[in-house]
């Protein structure tokens, strides 16, 4: 979430499913950042991470949070290119890795308000 | 309208409710996987009246599941809007090939989707009229659809690569501008289309289109295009603006593959179909006219009137 974004109505169709989802998304980023950073099942865990972001890259923008879709959206690119362009995982990961934490830092600011 | 929304994401499912319903297209059903929706498809009664499918999904995608749907002789013509983010149009072209009718985008635009469900409850209402017609005539209903005018643009049944010709000009309209630029449009005119009309019944014209298509389809199949048949003995095709190809021997080719079927048409004493190809259709990126006008340039490109030099034309009978 950007600093100039407020909070949302909470009556948005989706939000409080969106709400409640957060914890666990957030928990299964830092799964796939573990495996990622320890190399066996880097590609897969990428990938994972890639479709997790697109998810909520599809839907935060209507729900009134449009830069953490903007920055979900960041990551998933990031990812689906470097992986066409046949980077390496290190070098993929290097570039996703500040784009994941700015993701992140929107969706615990999110869990706070 | 009886609309069957599928999406992984149960957040999406929840906002596409609310947008439809909004829109006021209540009756909705939700699945949240690709297998979940073809079990909800098998149960259906009524049957669905359009269909709205996210691209990315695990397991099954939904571009095949679109591809599957279509091979349901009942949902052959169903409208299906696909669901993709703007970071998934690469997916795009494969979801037209496999049957799409149109797409929108992610995060939902409610005017957007207020359109293209425009567009595919204006598609409904022309497959009930249909289906009414079938029943006041005795027919099935894909016996109804045989029932076509000269100048209507037709799905081609069972033609790999073959579109509705509106899902065509959805797919140019959606890419925008800069996008379409990248595209050409090739016409494909059966000059004697109108000969063939006259004199062959519905069903038999409409198996004659579809020998001219599977005869385009051989003659471009190290081209990727997706194309469609527009009424009028016309077809258009959309390939990449950077193919070249040899009109002449594609003109050529296609008319050699069409001759393997003299005898047929022989002794349904029809003159074998006399197919003219005209020159690609490069957009300019500096037009300001709609993407689509490439496909009307196209068809009248492929008409004989267009042509500097005369061709030998097949001898028939």
């Amino acid at each position: 979430m950007s600093d100039w974004e407020l909070p949302p109505d909470a009556s948005i169709p989706g939000l409080a499913c969106f709400r409640e989802l957060l914890v666990p998304r957030i928990l299964a980023f830092e799964s796939f950042r573990q495996i990622i950073e320890q190399g066996p099942g880097a590609n897969a865990a990428l990938r994972d991470m890639a479709a997790l972001s697109h998810k909520i890259a599809g839907v935060a923008a209507a729900l009134g949070y449009p830069g953490t879709g903007d920055h979900a959206a960041a990551v998933e690119t990031t990812i689906r290119h470097g992986l066409a362009a046949g980077e390496n995982t290190a070098e993929i990961w290097r570039t996703t890795m500040p784009l994941l934490e700015s993701l992140l830092d929107d969706m615990e600011r999110i869990l706070d308000d | 309208m009886r609309i069957l929304a599928v999406d992984d994401d149960p957040v999406f499912l929840e906002q596409i409710l609310a947008a439809l319903g909004a829109l006021g297209y209540h009756d909705v059903v939700t699945a949240h996987s690709a297998e979940q929706a073809l079990g909800e498809i098998a149960r259906a009664m009524p049957p669905f009246d359009c269909f709205l499918f996210d691209i990315q999904m695990p397991g099954v995608s939904g571009v095949e599941l679109c591809a599957r749907l279509r091979k349901l002789e009942l949902y052959r013509r169903t409208p299906v809007v696909m669901v993709t983010a703007m970071s998934g149009r690469a997916f795009i072209d494969g979801a037209f090939a496999a049957g799409a009718t149109d797409y929108i985008t992610k995060p939902l635009d409610r005017f957007e989707l207020k359109a293209r469900m425009g567009m595919a409850a204006r598609l409904h209402e022309e497959r009930e009229q249909l289906a009414a017609f079938a029943r006041q005539n005795g027919l099935s209903l894909s016996a109804a659809e045989m029932q076509v005018d000269f100048d209507a643009p037709i799905l081609i049944p069972g033609v790999d690569r073959a579109i509705e010709i509106m899902a065509l000009e959805n797919y140019l309209l959606t890419l925008g501008r800069k996008s379409a630029y990248s595209y050409a449009a090739l016409g494909i005119h059966v000059a004697n289309a109108a000969s063939i009309y006259a004199r062959a019944d519905a069903p038999t014209f409409v198996a004659m289109l579809n020998d001219v298509a599977l005869a385009i389809c051989g003659g471009l199949k190290t081209v990727q295009v997706l194309f469609a048949y527009a009424g009028n003995g016309n077809y258009v095709g959309l390939t990449r603006r950077t193919i070249s190809f040899d009109q002449e021997e594609l003109e050529q080719n296609i008319n050699y593959a069409l001759s393997d079927f003299k005898d047929i048409y022989e002794a349904d004493r029809l003159p074998l179909p006399e197919v003219r190809v005209g020159e690609l259709v490069r957009g300019s990126v500096f037009s300001l006219s709609r993407p689509t006008k490439i496909l009307d340039q196209a068809i009248r490109a492929a008409q004989p009137t267009e042509r500097m030099m005369p061709k030998s034309r097949l001898l028939v009978g």
